[in-house]
């Protein structure tokens, strides 16, 4: 039997990459996506990254951070846009237009995000993790989509929530 | 942070120093500090052993009989831990977890430490004909109890310290299920700094015939990631912090959103 993919979006790599250390939330985001990404993996998946995640890796945050980007990425398969997830993703994103009244200025184009649920859904990815929920629940219904969206940022299912920080009692 | 849910109306327990002649002026205010302490750690342990909400317990009267204290709670799992605090009183702490059976003989010093005769606990809630319970040490547990040192795998979920530098530490296993452990404030400052990471703690149960209650963690470090990729990731931050870059998630996330704001759908990111 095949292994399960599991594709990584833009917010789980970035989340995951954060360094600061400095908000608690953050750090909180950070160790839920760990505790996804552990359970996962005892299920044997195969970590994908979608090219378009690739390119918006590469468009913001430090130049200096690309080198340490590239090698967490060496170790994932980077799955590249064709031309039926292309085709996924225009159909996503015509979809998408339709049930949207636009804003004064606002440009039409198809988002990184509709490109990485496109690839995902082409390639038969099992799950998308991300941080960002209400972008893909549109695209699942817009090509009847199996892939399942996994919010990575939030406690993973059966989980309990890590709520108590520090209290010293008055 | 969430509210607790709040009962309909404020469940209400009555303790009072029992002594000849005693009154609210002969309690010394650390001594009387120290009881509602003991009487908050007991609700908070009972708490733990009934998987519920601790509960926020306010004192809201000091009367004369010897010394009254009435508490009184408005959570909705109130009135359930004053009937366990009821039950475990009664039954001198007999099958309670550890926990709660040191948090029961805390109390029992506590009162003693008053001056009074007595602790006295009131039937809970005025219930007609009930008469009241008067605290006793709890009792030795006649089954014997294996304590078992082990080493686990779980995550920090919690940490707690009291003002008298008395703590716990809630860890979530790996395999399932959680415990909350006593722990001394070295172990509690390093698992404060640890919340949310993978551990390794040795760590100690009391173990009965079918279940074991934990007791102590004596040592905690931060664990190695199970998942590779965690591990490259956690590699690849260890590399942008030796060479003094920041990577901020938060403002590129935010920046990524901007940027798409000109395009087709609003997202909810951050």
């Amino acid at each position: 039997m095949a292994k399960a993919s599991a594709v990584l979006d833009t917010d789980v790599i970035r989340i995951a990459l954060d360094n600061t250390d400095t908000d608690p939330s953050v750090a909180l985001r950070r160790s839920y996506v760990e505790l996804t990404f552990e359970r996962l993996e005892k299920l044997g998946v195969i970590w994908v990254v979608p090219s378009p995640v690739v390119a918006e890796l590469g468009s913001g945050g430090p130049a200096d951070a690309l080198d340490a980007i590239a090698k967490v990425l060496g170790g994932i398969r980077v799955q590249s846009l064709d031309e039926e997830a292309a085709r996924a993703a225009g159909q996503i994103t015509a979809a998408t237009l339709k049930n949207r009244v636009r804003r004064e200025g606002e440009r039409d184009g198809v988002k990184f995000d509709a490109l990485v649920f496109a690839t995902a859904h082409q390639m038969g990815a099992r799950w998308l993790l991300t941080g960002n929920r209400r972008d893909y629940e549109p695209y699942v219904k817009a090509i009847s989509s199996r892939v399942e969206v996994v919010i990575a940022t939030n406690p993973p299912p059966g989980q309990q929530a890590i709520s108590v920080i520090m209290q010293s009692k008055p | 942070m969430t509210r607790k849910p709040k009962s309909p109306s404020p469940t209400r327990l009555t303790i009072a120093i029992e002594g000849e002649g005693l009154a609210p002026k002969d309690i010394r205010v650390r001594d009387l500090i120290e009881l509602l302490e003991a009487t908050a750690s007991t609700f908070d342990a009972l708490a733990a052993e009934k998987q519920l909400d601790k509960p926020s317990l306010s004192l809201a009267k000091i009367t004369n009989g010897s010394a009254r204290l009435e508490l009184v709670s408005e959570d909705r799992a109130a009135p359930r831990l004053v009937d366990a605090f009821w039950s475990v009183v009664k039954s001198r702490g007999k099958g309670a977890t550890p926990r709660t059976r040191r948090a029961l003989g805390r109390l029992h010093r506590a009162a003693a430490r008053t001056g009074g005769a007595a602790l006295r606990i009131d039937p809970v809630n005025d219930k007609r004909g009930a008469k009241p319970l008067y605290l006793t040490a709890p009792v030795e547990e006649e089954q014997a109890k294996i304590e078992e040192a082990t080493l686990v795998f779980a995550r920090v979920v919690g940490v707690n310290i009291d003002v008298q530098e008395q703590g716990s530490i809630t860890l979530r296993y790996d395999d399932g299920g959680s415990g909350e452990f006593g722990a001394d404030l070295e172990i509690l400052m390093r698992a404060a700094a640890l919340i949310g990471h993978p551990v390794e703690a040795n760590v100690t149960f009391a173990k009965g015939e079918e279940v074991r209650h934990p007791l102590n963690i004596e040592g905690i470090k931060k664990r190695k990631p199970q998942s590779s990729l965690v591990a490259a990731f956690e590699e690849a931050r260890r590399e942008m912090t030796a060479k003094g870059i920041v990577y901020d998630s938060t403002a590129l996330i935010a920046a990524d959103q901007e940027d798409e704001e000109g395009g087709v759908v609003e997202t909810d990111r951050g």
